[in-house]
């Protein structure tokens, strides 16, 4: 139940909107629990209920992120910035995983769009796998590893900006001229032009 | 970039070394980054990674450092179960009402 909570927790982003979806997720698995087949997997229906339970709830107020705009990102944005050799070195990097404050990696995932939240919730905080993450969100396997590698990458740039905001690192030259010429990414790493779901 | 990196002066016979430092590899240990760190590689596949991992540093560093995140990432977003949360959800499903 505690696992469950802390998806709905990071899903909806505040405590009384969980609560709810925790409890109308376990309504509905009481409810449907004939629908479920003895012998499978019960964490992953639970799941899949809470997904689908959250997408309805929430459906007014959710986002779609442009894919266009999140394959722009570079690739392991975070690691490529402490790898650098310019800026830092092992001890660094070490220092760095510590100073992320357990605050801005929640804002990180929260800031994540939607659907790639879901599926690096599932992978990364529960540990579920590709196959499992498939039938709980109802996708194909190529797609739970598309949006976990978008999700990714758009988690790896968050962390970033903390590290900067914070005065842990500079950003790079090219990195300010690129921001300020294009102004591709907001303050907080992700793309602005997410479109609302009608 | 980082995955282009350097290799270091491989130990092992010639075979080993053509074959495990493979500039190749590294592109594809970072291709398949996410597989890697979600071990959900294929055995032949993680097989031949891990080997090129033991003798290219870098790439193990790469790795490592993916793995971590995800730790630091699953450790950030636990959190508890509210106080009384899990009573209010039995009594709930003792007596269920319509959802409004």
């Amino acid at each position: 139940m505690a696992s469950l909570f802390s998806t709905a927790r990071r899903l909806t982003a505040n405590d009384a909107d969980a609560e709810d979806l925790l409890q109308e997720t376990f309504l509905k698995a009481y409810r449907g629990y004939g629908s479920f087949t003895e012998g499978t997997n019960l964490r992953a229906w639970l799941f899949r209920i809470l997904s689908n339970t959250h997408i309805n709830r929430f459906r007014s107020r959710q986002r779609r992120p442009d894919e266009t705009d999140l394959d722009d990102l570079e690739d392991f944005y975070l690691y490529r910035r402490l790898r650098n050799p310019t800026q830092f070195g092992q001890s660094a990097e070490d220092e760095m995983m510590e100073l992320f404050a357990e605050s801005e990696v929640i804002a990180a995932v929260e800031a994540l769009p939607e659907a790639y939240r879901m599926a690096v919730l599932l992978a990364d905080v529960e540990g579920f796998a590709y196959k499992e993450i498939a039938e709980i969100l109802d996708v194909p396997i190529g797609t739970v590893m598309s949006r976990l590698h978008r999700g990714r990458k758009a988690l790896q740039q968050e962390l970033y900006e903390f590290a900067v905001a914070r005065g842990l690192v500079a950003p790079t030259e090219a990195e300010s001229e690129r921001n300020d010429d294009e102004g591709i990414v907001d303050a907080a790493g992700v793309p602005e032009t997410i479109t609302t779901e009608t | 970039m980082t995955d282009r990196h350097e290799h270091q002066p491989a130990s092992g016979g010639p075979e080993l070394q053509r074959d495990l430092h493979h500039p190749d590899l590294c592109a594809e240990v970072f291709a398949e980054m996410y597989t890697i760190v979600d071990e959900s590689s294929t055995e032949t596949r993680i097989t031949v990674l891990r080997a090129h991992l033991v003798e290219c540093p870098p790439c193990a560093d790469a790795v490592d450092f993916h793995v971590r995140l995800r730790t630091v990432v699953r450790q950030g977003c636990r959190c508890e179960l509210p106080v009384g949360l899990r009573e209010r959800i039995l009594a709930c499903l003792d007596d269920p009402e319509p959802p409004s």
